[in-house]
This record gives structure tokens, sequence and C-alpha cells, in this order.
């Protein structure tokens, strides 16, 4: 799997060099953030879907000894390594749930924002004409929205759930997405390569799968790393706001809501699940930066 | 003058020019202003201008690559302008192209193998196995190795990848091939090998070529017969041999005394051409070359002289010859 | 030129209608009744019928809508069924507190942006640019909310200077205008830098620094004037969504903005506010688009031809 990950695609930009398969050592000296920033997405991946395997206890359910005797949470210790909360939970097994809604969110938001802006935005490249100033004009609305604040009106209107909170974030999301692939669509339609699909007499849908998308998905991978970290950021500001995951079911957002109250007595109640947030979030960015770098080397050359 | 492969009668492409808040149509940039020329089943018709004189507009109208604003294109017994978009597709079997630059008319992301294959895919021509000998073969053909398949574009030189853009023409088994500059982006040393593939194929396959260039030079022995450009119109069109020797239009014995003379004895008066290219969004009224023409009467300035054809196979519009 | 203004300017008007629409079928495709909310789940039902009659809202959507629109260019965004007061007064109070945070969190952001950014841009990929850019990159991955409750718990509790939260002169502006200034900074010194780099790298800057002029004179005559055209935009585009409203910030730092009123509006599903604090803050961002938009093209004249 490794070889697979590492053979880069090929550059786009026409007549430069063949990269040449690296070492990883190589590869993780020029490309460090690659590196650092995949590990930390991956070991995120199988902290969440190993939730349940990793975790000790229900991450639902007060546990009988969760609490102190004058019911205050208890700190980190060797048996609660995170500590509980003020239901008297454990932190550590809900901080690794968290992981789950957190990605959960943050991926299938990503997949319907890309859906939506990779056919919005290559009908709107390609076809061109009113159609793409229609489209365009809906990007401009969608764009001139206060983002968060419609999306938790959104999902107010809705009600609260992890479903409707990556469906709101992935309905309007997409305005970005659509603008980037719109851009390379049309870059790429002119080429002569594009015209000569059309000489050889493929049709409009056969010259965009085959010709044109292949062409566009370098920029729309790296953005869609970038836009999975600020989704997964957003889901935890619904939470925070009550309008995302809803108790008792555990959020990195609505864990830090529950302890700001506390932040004095317990603040492992807002460290742990922020760290977490903050780690996930560098990690995407990392990635996506470090991906920016190594595919698409125009950008800050 | 019936085994006519291509008639090309009044054909035109309008740009349209928008202003305003409603973007109306203010004018119209002519690229092509009323082209007609045949070309005979195996001839190779050169087409020369200079850039910007709507040439590779005018081959790409010819394929409706650009849907053409008027006028019509014959090729064999079908019009082409009338055709459905569907029939359109499979008769562009029939009709290839050939790009100027070889670096953007291959795609990168694909090896030279899918590259090929895919016009026949297109077309749900041969099997797979077969398709796959056809692409050897046809490297062979043109001159590559047959390992080349497994290679992606960007490993080729350029002449390389024009061989190979040639080969994908080729797989269709067309009868005709337009040539859009097809040598214009090379080195002076490739473009004769590339030119002598080409005549070799057009033997080997019984190619009929129309090959747009903008220099007088390049077409000359590929060609039979040869049109000049200027403006989107066409100013003379005659047998290649009669174009050097006898050139009647003005503007072609400007492009040709431009031509270098091996032969330092020859003396040969130079014509410069005054002035600029005028904007094909606004050309001269009456001649379209009469800002630049050295020979220029009143009547130039006003009236547009008729496309005739003054000596056997030899089609001018100038005034001079009316 | 004047054309293009006006082309613009439709344009313009076309997506705020068409953020009204949005807004107002969202708004009403709600579940919740407002007439009920308004009196209360006890009353009978013939009250809430009434109330809802005085509200206009038994008419079919497409008149509530023109009536709604007809009241807004009057200048009237309607009555807040939670608040029993009109929704411009209710915005009224908060603008205020709204446009201070934002031009204070807006002057965190640039004064430390700029400079980062011009910076980075003179130390690309040198050492001091690898942990500026890492810095960034925590601030863009930073929750607003935790880094904010952070900054209560350290800096105003811990080290008890500042207050913990609300309104009232500059000192409470302080600590929410750090939050939101540092990480909407990360963003800006990115931009910065990366349109710094691409100008820096262009060939007349080049050409400038062969012929030996100083690295600094190269900068401050040369890059600085065209890599900051996109900084001067996003900043402008910023201010916009900063004036809006800011939920989170606002939300934490129990700030009485026109950000928490639209989080409080959703809390209690109060309309008239929700669509009123929805299209206040589009309009800023549409307004200051084409206001952009028009200097950009005065600058540029090659935009507005194509």
């Amino acid at each position: 799997m490794n070889n697979a990950v590492l053979e880069p695609s090929l550059s786009p930009a026409a007549g430069t060099a063949v990269k040449r398969r690296m070492s990883f050592w190589r590869f993780a000296r020029r490309y460090p953030s690659v590196v650092v920033g995949g590990l930390i997405v991956l070991i995120m991946v199988l902290i969440a879907l190993f939730a349940p395997v990793l975790a000790h206890y229900d991450p639902t359910r007060p546990l009988s000894d969760g609490l102190s005797q004058m019911g205050a949470p208890l700190p980190p210790n060797h048996k609660y390594w995170l500590g509980t909360d003020t239901e008297g939970r454990d932190v550590f097994s809900r901080v690794l749930y968290g992981a789950r809604v957190s990605l959960e969110v943050g991926f299938f938001a990503g997949l319907i924002s890309l859906f939506i802006g990779a056919l919005l935005g290559i009908i709107s490249g390609y076809f061109g004409g009113w159609v793409d100033m229609v489209i365009m004009r809906l990007t401009d609305m969608v764009l001139a929205f206060p983002f968060l604040l419609f999306v938790v009106a959104l999902v107010a209107v809705m009600k609260p759930s992890v479903t409707n909170v990556f469906i709101a974030i992935g309905v309007f999301g997409w305005a970005q997405m659509a603008r980037i692939i719109r851009g390379q669509v049309l870059a790429v339609k002119e080429l002569e390569y594009v015209q000569a699909a059309r000489s050889l007499g493929a049709s409009a849908w056969n010259i965009i799968f085959k010709e044109v998308l292949p062409n566009v998905i370098t920029p729309v991978v790296i953005y869609l790393t970038l836009a999975i970290g600020q989704n997964i950021l957003l889901e935890a500001s619904l939470s925070f706001l009550g309008f995302g995951v809803q108790p008792p079911e555990p959020s990195w957002g609505n864990m830090i809501q529950e302890g700001m109250a506390y932040f004095q007595l317990a603040p492992w109640l807002i460290y742990a699940p922020g760290l977490m947030l903050l780690i996930t979030t560098i990690g995407f960015n990392l990635l996506g930066d470090g991906l920016r770098d190594w595919l698409d080397p125009k950008v800050g050359r | 003058m019936s085994d006519a492969l291509l008639t090309v009668s009044n054909l035109k492409k309008y740009f349209p020019i928008r202003k305003g808040v409603l973007r109306r149509t203010v004018g119209h940039v002519k690229a092509v202003d009323d082209v007609s020329f045949t070309v005979q089943k195996g001839e190779t018709l050169g087409i020369v201008g200079e850039s910007g004189c709507g040439k590779s507009t005018m081959g790409r109208s010819i394929l409706r690559l650009i849907e053409p604003t008027g006028g019509e294109v014959k090729f064999e017994n079908t019009n082409l302008t009338k055709l459905s978009k569907g029939s359109l597709r499979t008769l562009r079997q029939k009709m290839q192209i050939v790009f100027q630059d070889p670096y953007a008319s291959l795609n990168p992301k694909f090896k030279i193998g899918t590259i090929l294959e895919r016009p026949m895919q297109i077309h749900g021509l041969y099997t797979p196995a077969e398709r796959r000998k056809r692409v050897a073969s046809l490297l062979e053909r043109c001159g590559l190795d047959p390992s080349a398949a497994e290679k992606y574009p960007n490993e080729f030189s350029g002449g390389q990848r024009q061989r190979i853009g040639i080969a994908r023409a080729l797989t269709l088994n067309p009868s005709l091939i337009v040539l859009d500059e097809p040598v214009s982006a090379l080195d002076v040393s490739v473009q004769s090998q590339i030119i002598n593939l080409l005549e070799d194929l057009q033997e080997a396959f019984s190619l009929t070529y129309l090959f747009i260039a903008h220099d007088l030079s390049v077409v000359r022995h590929i060609s039979d017969r040869i049109a000049v450009m200027y403006l989107g119109q066409t100013m003379e069109l005659a047998e290649s041999l009669e174009l050097f020797e006898a050139p009647l239009h003005p503007y072609t014995q400007a492009l040709l005394s431009a031509i270098p003379v091996p032969d330092p004895d020859v003396k040969r008066e130079r014509i410069l051409l005054r002035g600029d290219l005028p904007s094909p969004a606004n050309p001269p009224a009456g001649c379209p070359f009469h800002t630049r023409c050295k020979d220029a009467k009143d009547i130039c300035k006003t009236k547009k002289p008729v496309w005739k054809e003054v000596r056997p196979g030899h089609h001018v519009a100038c005034h001079l010859y009316s | 030129m004047a054309s293009y203004i006006l082309r613009r300017f439709i344009g313009a008007l076309v997506v705020l209608f068409g953020i009204s629409v949005i807004t107002f079928i969202i708004a009403y495709a709600a579940p919740g009744d407002p007439a009920r909310l308004i009196v209360g789940a006890k009353a009978p039902q013939t009250v809430v019928d009434a109330v809802r009659h005085n509200l206009g809202l038994d008419q079919p959507l497409p008149i509530q809508y023109i009536h709604y629109i007809g009241r807004l260019l009057h200048g009237d965004l309607g009555f807040s069924y939670h608040n029993n007061l009109p929704v411009a007064e209710l915005i009224g109070q908060r603008i205020g507190n709204t446009v201070q945070l934002a031009l204070a969190s807006w002057i965190v952001e640039v004064i430390l942006g700029l400079p980062l950014g011009i910076f980075g841009a003179l130390y690309h990929r040198r050492t001091a640019d690898y942990i500026l850019s890492f810095l960034t990159l925590v601030g863009m991955s930073m929750p607003v909310f935790w880094f904010g409750m952070w900054l209560i718990q350290n800096v105003a509790y811990g080290l008890g200077i500042l207050p913990l939260g609300g309104v009232g002169g500059i000192s409470h502006l302080i600590l929410p205008a750090i939050t939101l200034g540092v990480t909407n900074m990360a963003f800006y010194q990115r931009l910065v830098k990366s349109s710094m780099v691409d100008v820096m790298s262009q060939d007349y800057i080049r050409t400038a620094r062969a012929n030996g002029v100083p690295a600094h004179r190269v900068v401050t005559r040369h890059a600085l004037k065209n890599g900051l055209i996109p900084a001067v935009t996003y900043a402008g585009m910023d201010i916009a969504q900063l004036c809006g409203g800011v939920v989170l910030t606002e939300t934490v730092f129990n700030y009485q903005g026109v950000g928490q009123l639209a989080w409080q509006s959703i809390e209690n599903l109060d309309f008239p506010v929700i669509m009123a604090t929805v299209l206040i803050a589009a309009v800023f961002v549409v307004v200051m688009n084409f206001i952009v938009d028009i200097v950009y093209s005065l600058i540029d004249p090659r935009i507005s031809l194509s």
C-alpha cells in the first residue's frame, strides 16, 4: 500500500520530467507535512473505527464510581485515564467516540459538498453560457450567507442530529468547491487534447469523465482535505452551540460546552476534547498543505 | 471534378463582440468570411496565411469543432453543416485533425496506448486484442517503437509526440486529415521528418490532407494546391507550382518574396508589407488587403474584388485581374 | 466602465433577492409554530389562531414574502415574537457592539497578519518561514470557542486583569478581539505570504534584484504594490463578514452583539430576528463584494472587459 501511495501521479504540467519513485525517508524529508498530517489523520481514522474496542467504558452511561464522594468529577487517574465528567462518565471513552462523530461529519459533509460542487462546477465550466451564469449567481448567494449562522439555523429547523449536521454543512459548503472545479474545467476545456477528443467523436459526458475529470482531480483532493478539517471544526462549533450532536451522545463540541462551566474545577473536561479537535484539524490542514506542495508544484515556487 | 472529397462553399464563422449591460452584440470578428474551395480525393491542399487570419478557425469549422456561422461543408456526399450531433460523431471517423501543439494535444494522465485505443473504444471498433495490435502497428508505421504504448506523453519529445498525434488521427482509418500547423511548434530539423512521414502515410493510406501553415515554404513541396488567406478570406488559390512560379495576388507575391533563397547570386526584389495586420473585428472596406498593398487603386478601397478563376485552376480575388 | 458597474450592481441585486427568498423559505419551512411559541403551550387554540392571523401567518407564503419585502423596504425588519420588540430596535441595540468588536479584531488581524505575511515571503522556505507557517497552521486549526475559553480561564480569571465577558469599554473588547483576530490572522498571513511570493517570483522583480536594487527596496517599491491587491480585497471582505456578527466568540464571551442575538433567536425559533440577522450579514458581504469589484476594475481595467 505504501508504494502505491508514494508513487506520485503524473504532473499535469506538460513537459516536466517524470517523478521518480523515491524512498520513504527521502519523501518524508522533502514533504514532512504529508507524512505527519497523513499520520495524524490515519490515527484519528483508526481511533474512530475502533472506538468500541479501544474504549473501556460506555461513553453515555454514568459509572457507579465515576464521581467523588462530594459528587465532583474525578481527575485523570490510572483507571479513568482522562478523568470523568460531571455525570460520572469516562472522558477517555467519550473522546474516542467523539472522533467518530467528527470524522463522520467531516467526511460525509465533504463528500456532499464535493458531489454538488463537482456537478455544478463541471456543468458551469464545460457548458458555459446562461447555465454558467445562473450557477455562478447561485454560488455568489451561498457565499454571501453567514455560513455558520445559516447552518445553525438550518439544523435548528431540521432538528439537530449527526445526519442533519453533515447534510446542512454539505449542502452549504459546495460553493467554494464549485468555483474551484469550474476554474479548473475552464482551463482544461480549451486544451487541445480535449479538442482532440471531440474531433474523435467523443460525447460531451465522455469527454468530461475521461479527459476533464482526471485533470482536475488534484486540486479537488487538496481542497477536500482542507474542507474536511474545516467541517470538523464546524461540527464542533454547532455541537458547542447546542445545535449539533445531542447529549448524551458525545461529540468534542458538546463535551467542551458541557465542561465550560467547570473550567476551573475540572480543566480536563475542556482540554481533552479541545486538544483532540485541535490535533485532528491540524492533521487535515497539514495533509492538505503538504499535498498541495507535492502535487501542485506551481503554487509557492 | 467528380471526385471531390470535401466541398466548402461560402463558409463563414463570425464571433460576436458583445458590449453593454445586456451584452448586446455590437459587431463581429469575421474570422472566416465567405470561403469556398474543394479538396480532391487524395490531394493535399495547403492553406497559408499570417497568424490571426482565420486559417485555424476555418479548419475547425470545417470539422464543426467550432460551429460555423454560415455556409456549407460537404464531405463526400454528406452535408456536414446540417448533420445532427449524433451522426456527426459517427462521421468523425472519416475526418481527423492533427493539432499544432504536441504538448497540449495529448492528455498527460493517460498512457500512449490508452490515448490511441480511445478513438476505437469510442466508436466500438475491434476487440481489445485487435486494438492493441493496431496501436502497435500504427506506432511502428509512424516511426515509434511499439513499447511507446506503455509510456506517458511527457516521456517523449515534441517530434515524437507529434508522431503520436498523427498515429491517433490514423486509428479510425480516416479519409481526410486536417493538419493544423502540425510542424510549426517543432524544431526545423524535425519539421522535415514529420513532413516526410506525412507524405509516406498519405501514399500508404490514400489520405487527403488539408494542410494549414503560416509559412509558404513549409507547404511548398507537400501541397498539390495552395490557398492563401488574409483576414478570413481567400486571396488566391492555385496549383502549388503555378503559385510559386507565377503568383498573381500582390499579397502572395509579398509572402513569396519573404522566403529566403539559398542561392546568393539570385537577386530578388523583396516586397515589404507595410503596416500591421488590420484588426479582424474592423476589417478595411473593399479589398481587405488594400491598406498594405503596393498596387492598391481607388477601387480597392470601396469595392470588394470577386473571387474568380483567371486561369484554369487558378483563382484570385484582386481588382488587378478583373 | 459604467456598463460594467451597472452590470455588477444588477448582479448584486439578484444575489440579494435570492438570499431573501432562501432565508424566507427556510424560516417558514420550520416545523415550529411561532404563534404557539408566543402564547405558550397552554393557551387555547382560538388564541393561537388569532395571533397567527394578527401576524399574517395564515396567508399563503408568496403573499407573506411580498409583505415582508414591502416592510423591509420601509426599514421595518419585523417584530420579534420572543422579545416583544421590533427587530430593528433589537438589532440597533447590538449592532454597535458588533461593529466595535469587528473593528477591534480586524485591526488585530491586519496588524499581525500583514507584517508576518511579508516576513514569511521574505524568508520563504527558510527556517523562520517554516516555524511561522506551522504557527499559523495551528491558528487556522484552532477552534475559536475553545481558544476563547482558554483565554478567559488563563488571562481573565488566572491573571485577574481583564473582565470575563460582557460589554463595556475597551477592556471588554481585548480578549474577544484577540480570540477572533488571532484565528483570522492565521488565514490572512497565509494569503499575504502566498501573494507576495507569487509577485516576488515574477520576472520584473527578478530583474530588479538582478540589477542590484537592494532587497528591502524591491519589496517596498515593487512587490508590495502588486502583492497587496489581494490582501486588501481579502481584508475588505473580512471586515464585512465580521460586521455581520460572530456567533461563537460573542457567545463564549457573553458579548451582547448581533451574533449572540442570532444564536438566541435560533434557540427560540424567533424567525423575524433570524431572517433579519442573516439578511443583514449577507447584505454587508454583498455590498462589500460590489465595492471591491468596482475598486478592482478601477485598478485593473482589464477586469471589466472579460
